[in-house]
């Protein structure tokens, strides 16, 4: 069956053409809310574009088709290179490939037509939840049977935060979504929230983050062409995460009823992040030192560079906006948005795409179709998720700063106006970004090569390497 | 302490499993020989493929578009930490 054909990084090749497919219906549903918030009767009431229904379409798009999908498309290929075994079973991995991205389709039609579970990037109906949970399942055993029949003895780092995404996801999935609640995908009351935001943030924190980091382990020393600096190094930031990112969600509840233990708990371990995360990035950083001129000229070495950069701003971020008298400025206004944007796109987003930069050509056997094109891309996306950044905060420090001073929600609309109007406009370089990448990529799978870059490849090789 | 405890049991849950991938990797040695594991990544393929660094100019264009990015987003911090103290203050 050619669904299932079975080709070596068959799985892995999928997956991240999948996502850059899912990145432009992401990113042109991210466009129809912005112009939503601009122009609100623009669009006329059409029940499957309203706002209530595109949003959450276009944040589980972003979340699971784009990112998650280049994530594990990425992981599937790491995991062989580490463990230098080959995938256990590529059958194995097309099924959980088709039941994956049909869960996405499955779910995204159903919100379009009204049915939601209405919490927060756990929207999908029970029977999607079914599916990602199974695509979760498969993936596990593909990956434990993969390392059950290594070579290598050592599991490197990268393959102990694939392990850990895998089945965290699938514990904070589960709970998060109430699967065992059909009907509603929730409890009920104030546990309600409290588990609605434990998977909230666990689905940025244990699926997108161990999984970028994971890229980010295997692509900087390749790049570098140097070791790791240190793997205990890289080991202590890997257990520390465990321990301290489980049980922080509760920091996006401070305002609310919840108990002063739980949030005292939220609020130490969300400034506590900063061990992990100083490990990963002090670590890679004594990795690239002194070979940044590699990183700058590889496409892939250079997403994975500046999503790093928007890991340490997001997680500088974090910890300053989990303080209590910090929230009461910037909680429930689009500085959160650009706080969101900057975790998914700007850092786990970025860096899938590194990944499926560096990967891709290694799985194909043939370069990147346009290096050129990539480079477009990198720079409409970095203007994109920058542009993002800064009219967001500082909107969503107006709002917050009026809302201090005893404005209603009401006359703070006409203020933020103007930047509703600039977010919009920044959204058309992440459609051209998207746009541009599935175009290369698509192109790249099948083997093409840009005629004036096979050119100048093979003046400078005499051949097509 | 009941309606909390779907919570916690996925707290003890995901602990559990920490604990348990933790024990295995300390008796099956994955802590054993951390320099080697230093090289996992890099492998024979990478000395077929060729290493070229970018020129001085796009290098020094990279690093300033990432460098006003940090200063862009330090200032918005500092903005949010100064307009929390001054509410903190007033009020």
């Amino acid at each position: 069956m050619q669904l299932l054909k079975v080709e070596t990084n068959g799985t892995a090749k999928l997956f991240l053409l999948g996502s850059a497919l899912w990145f432009v219906l992401g990113t042109l549903e991210g466009l129809v809310c912005a112009t939503h918030m601009v122009a609100p009767d623009l669009l006329g009431g059409i029940s499957w574009l309203v706002f209530g229904r595109i949003r959450p379409m276009h944040t589980t798009t972003m979340i699971f088709g784009f990112v998650g999908s280049a994530l594990l498309g990425c992981a599937c290929y790491i995991m062989q290179e580490v463990l230098r075994t080959p995938l256990w079973s590529e059958r194995l991995g097309k099924v959980s490939l088709w039941v994956w991205n049909l869960s996405i389709a499955l779910g995204l039609i159903t919100l379009d037509l009204g049915y939601s579970q209405g919490r927060e990037y756990a929207e999908w109906i029970w029977p999607a939840d079914i599916g990602i949970l199974l695509a979760f399942a498969l993936i596990f055993v593909n990956c434990l049977q993969t390392a059950i029949n290594r070579r290598e003895k050592i599991m490197y780092v990268s393959s102990w935060y694939i392990f850990a995404a895998l089945i965290y996801t699938w514990l904070i999935y589960f709970f998060g979504n109430a699967v065992w609640n059909p009907a509603t995908g929730a409890i009920f009351g104030m546990p309600d929230a409290i588990l609605a935001w434990f998977y909230g943030h666990g689905i940025v924190g244990l699926f997108l983050t161990p999984l970028a980091v994971a890229i980010a382990y295997f692509v900087v020393p390749r790049v570098a062409r140097a070791p790791l600096h240190s793997h205990t190094l890289s080991l202590i930031g890997f257990w520390t995460i465990l321990i301290i990112y489980t049980h922080i969600g509760t920091h996006h509840l401070l305002q609310t009823p919840v108990p002063t233990w739980l949030k005292v708990l939220a609020v130490t371990g969300s400034i506590a992040m900063i061990i992990p995360v100083m490990t990963v990035l002090g670590n890679l950083w004594l990795t690239m030192r002194g070979r940044l001129g590699f990183f700058h000229q590889d496409i892939g070495g250079r997403f994975v560079m500046a999503g790093l950069l928007w890991y340490i701003l997001t997680c500088l971020q974090g910890p300053i906006q989990a303080l209590p008298v910090v929230q009461k400025v910037t909680h429930l206004n689009n500085w959160v948005i650009a706080h969101s944007h900057m975790g998914v796109f700007g850092f786990a987003g970025t860096i899938a795409l590194g990944g499926l930069y560096y990967i891709l050509p290694r799985i194909t056997g043939k370069p990147i179709y346009s290096i050129r094109l990539a480079d477009v891309q990198y720079w409409l996306l970095l203007l994109g998720m920058s542009g993002f950044f800064a009219v967001l905060t500082a909107g969503g420090l107006v709002q917050g700063n009026s809302w201090l001073n005893g404005e209603t929600v009401y006359r703070t609309v006409p203020m933020v106006h103007v930047y509703f109007i600039v977010r919009a406009a920044v959204g058309l370089l992440f459609v051209g970004g998207a746009l541009i990448g599935a175009y290369n990529i698509v192109r790249t799978v099948r083997g093409d090569q840009a005629p004036a870059e096979e050119r100048m490849r093979l003046q400078v090789y005499g051949e097509t390497p | 302490m009941n309606y909390y405890a779907g919570w916690l049991f996925l707290v003890v849950a995901s602990l559990l499993v920490s604990i348990a991938a933790f024990i295995w990797g300390l008796r099956s040695g994955q802590f054993a020989d951390q320099d080697r594991a230093r090289y996992l990544p890099l492998s024979k393929d990478l000395l077929d493929e060729p290493l070229v660094a970018a020129g001085s100019r796009k290098r020094k264009t990279n690093a300033a578009v990432l460098l006003l990015i940090v200063l862009m987003a330090l200032a918005a911090f500092a903005a949010a930490l100064l307009m929390s103290i001054k509410d903190h203050q007033i009020g």
